[in-house]
């Protein structure tokens, strides 16, 4: 077993620091390189990676035994006093790290060199779930005292080393001979291309350029499963959404969302715009295997034009108005999504005015709040459904925050699920944050989409990962993938 | 003067591709803008006569649809691209020996700049659409009719006749009425002809790249650059408009070079 795994990414990586998400193959590549203090598996449990074991003696606490004898890539001993500065600077405002919110309120204290207690000020249920993704990376804090630039270079304890880097172009990593888990990584080696074109990653790959690629586009899931030396796998994991600009007139109407959402056709964009691979969500986006699926609400927003027209004379817009509809134009399935919820629309009255822009134009109109309606497309971040609270909450800068978004019934059943530890009550109250969803629709939920990966008879040990792991997949699987 | 089969050919095609795209909403078989998720990216059917989109929308109204975008943008830009050219080249030309240096250069830069480059440049700061689009490629060619103009109205300046009537008092806007302008018609028609068909290339691309008009309204150019992310699911949708687009073109050229065979007196000789 060995090998080296060429992997094509759709992601242009344009920095390593290890505590700021830009994108999908960055994950994988920091799962390689650092290793948090705890991981999931293949099954998405938690399992230990940095903690040989953890402990919690009361429901506001946690205490991390840390595993000994484990070396940075340059050779520094790793310590608890590593812990403490990794996650302090997760929370420190200046690194604009991707869990600052999600960790907001936690102390961390040094017990001793292979001890750590984590205190937070309420019960957190999410903690654990939080620590395990790979945005928690564990770093050298000698190293970092030092000045490096980790945007371009990286020493974690991960099962990789970074041996080349091109920002945007290309990641060379090799295996790391020292890695604490016994007998992993299989592979020597792994080379990432970035590939940002659809049909050149997927050429890439018929012409063996590559041995893997992601981000299947999916108008070529079908035609690739039919060549005999690839395997497609592909699995929910990800949403697409109309997101109002819920502040602004007339959005600022539950009824002209929720007339939205009724005039959508959700079968027929799975269909066409996805070829198939997406499943419509007519009620939360909360996947059928999850423990908090709730069966009743999966129906709330059938395809009812009628009820659309209803509840838009309701809110005195018998005739209809029109809009500026905000779409990425760089992928079929959002310019493809657009067009069907456009003719959707026009059958309520309702005249959808297009317009495409570049990714950066959306995400800065986004953040400006400069918008009426947009779609957008958004991975399953957390196993734990607080997620609602990173959605849809109003600290969130995702959606809520710029266009100053509050819904204080939403807000309150959200901290009362994070400081609940129970797994009934919990589903209770969780059950509550969705009901109250569907009836304020923030968003107009529109379809599940499925994520493929693509790979030639080569590479074994992968496995593909649904819901809120799949963007992990990769990074999950690397360490005990190899090359036949 | 005999004519060929090739001009007779462009001549039909076009005409037929002007009639539909004039009266798109009368000849067109169904709707361009109807979605049908079940029949999606097909090839030619009774229903269908030309197949369906990747939306499975009826790629024959769309061609006809497509059709009156691609002649009305490349057509207004001619007009628009002339109305600015021609008098700034004739006035040029009247302006005397220093101003007539210096703007000539200022539009010889102009004409060298790559056109693509300018239109994608503006389109990226102005957004797509049919305004800006027109506008655009209006810009881009006016430079060539101003030099068209220039050139012409020196020599036609020159002519005996010309000074003939000068001579007889003639004012110099009766002169650029009656003996340069009609003069220079037949040469500024070429010129249209010519950049009727960069006109359209130029429309086609821009719209291939996305900064066209926006969808869902159809253009043969956003048509091609659409389908041809689909050519290995179904390689027929996007051949449809690329052979319409390659079709037109060819046949405005052809329609051209006879338009100058015929009334350049030069190679007629």
């Amino acid at each position: 077993m060995g090998g080296t795994l060429r992997y094509g990414t759709v992601t242009e990586v344009a920095s390593l620091d290890p505590h700021v998400y830009v994108g999908s193959a960055w994950k994988v590549l920091i799962e390689a390189i650092y290793s948090p203090l705890v991981g999931y598996d293949a099954k998405g449990k938690i399992v230990s990676r940095l903690a040989e074991r953890w402990e919690t003696p009361d429901a506001k606490t946690t205490v991390f035994h840390l595993r000994k004898g484990v070396t940075f890539h340059d050779g520094t001993p790793f310590s608890a006093e590593d812990v403490k500065f990794s996650l302090d600077r997760i929370m420190d405002q200046k690194t604009g790290a991707t869990l600052r919110t999600n960790l907001a309120g936690v102390t961390v204290s040094v017990v001793d060199a292979n001890t750590v207690k984590l205190a937070t000020a309420e019960p957190n249920a999410t903690l654990l779930s939080i620590l395990a993704l790979p945005e928690a990376a564990i770093v050298s804090k000698k190293w970092i005292e030092g000045g490096p630039n980790v945007k371009v270079q990286a020493n974690g304890t991960g099962p990789f080393v970074l041996k080349a880097y091109e920002p945007s172009v290309r990641a060379l990593l090799e295996k790391n001979t020292k890695y604490f888990i016994k007998g992993q990584p299989y592979l020597n080696a792994v080379e990432f291309k970035m590939i940002k074109s659809d049909d050149a990653r997927v050429n890439a790959l018929r012409t063996n350029a590559v041995d893997m690629i992601d981000f299947v586009p999916w108008k070529d899931i079908d035609t690739l499963r039919r060549v005999a030396n690839l395997t497609v796998d592909s699995s929910g994991g990800a949403f697409m959404n109309l997101w109002f600009n819920a502040t602004r007139k007339p959005y600022d109407d539950v009824r002209v969302r929720k007339a939205f959402a009724y005039a959508i056709d959700r079968a027929a964009i799975s269909k066409a715009a996805f070829f198939g691979h997406g499943t419509p969500i007519e009620g939360p986006p909360t996947t059928s295997d999850s423990p908090y699926y709730n069966k009743d609400l999966a129906k709330t927003y059938k395809y009812d034009p009628a009820r659309a027209k209803a509840l838009l004379a309701e809110a005195g817009y018998a005739k209809g108005f029109e809009f500026e509809f905000l779409v990425f134009q760089g992928l079929g399935i959002y310019t493809s999504t657009a067009q069907i919820v456009q003719a959707n629309l026009k059958d309520v009255g309702i005249n959808a005015k297009i317009q495409l822009v570049e990714f950066a134009d959306l995400l800065d109109r986004k953040n400006k709040a400069n918008y009426d309606v947009m779609i957008y497309g958004v991975s399953m971040k957390l196993t734990d459904p607080d997620v609602y609270a990173y959605y849809l909450g109003a600290d969130s800068t995702y959606w809520a925050k710029p266009i100053g978004y509050r819904d204080d019934t939403l807000e309150k059943l959200l901290v009362d699920g994070r400081a609940t530890i129970d797994l009934n009550a919990r589903k209770a109250i969780y059950r509550k944050v969705e009901q109250r969803v569907m009836e304020t629709s923030p968003w107009a939920f529109v379809n599940f989409r499925e994520q493929a990966q693509a790979y030639t008879k080569k590479v074994r040990g992968y496995s593909h990962l649904g819901g809120a792991l799949n963007e992990s997949s990769a990074g999950i699987s690397l360490p005990t993938m190899w090359i036949q | 003067m005999h004519v060929t089969a090739g001009p007779w050919a462009a001549a039909v095609y076009l005409t037929v591709v002007v009639i539909l795209a004039v009266f798109a909403d009368i000849l067109s078989p169904r709707d361009p803008l109807a979605i049908d998720p079940n029949n999606i990216l097909a090839s030619p059917s009774a229903e269908n006569l030309l197949g369906t989109d990747e939306l499975g929308r009826d790629l024959l109204a769309r061609i006809i649809h497509g059709g009156r975008v691609s002649l009305e943008v490349a057509v207004s830009a001619i007009v628009l691209a002339s109305a600015i050219g021609i008098p700034l080249g004739i006035g040029i030309a009247f302006s005397g020996r220093r101003v007539e240096t210096f703007a000539m250069r200022v539009i010889d830069v102009f004409v060298s700049l790559p056109e693509i480059f300018v239109a994608i440049v503006i389109l990226g700061f102005a957004g797509g659409g049919l305004t800006t689009l027109i506008g655009t490629i209006g810009i881009l060619f006016f430079p060539q009719f101003a030099r068209v103009a220039y050139g012409m109205a020196r020599s036609i300046r020159a002519r005996e006749h010309v000074l003939c009537a000068v001579s007889l008092g003639a004012g110099t806007a009766w002169i650029i009425r009656k003996e340069i302008l009609p003069n220079m018609m037949s040469v500024i028609a070429v010129q249209a002809s010519f950049t009727l068909s960069f006109a359209m290339l130029m429309e086609a691309g821009l719209s291939f790249l996305g900064l066209g008009v926006p969808p869902p309204t159809p253009s043969w150019g956003q048509m091609i650059g659409g389908l041809k992310n689909y050519i290995f699911i179904n390689a027929w949708p996007v051949v449809v408009p690329s052979v319409v687009l390659f079709a037109a073109v060819l046949s405005v050229n052809v329609l051209g070079d006879w338009l100058q065979d015929r009334l350049n007196p030069e190679l007629r000789r």
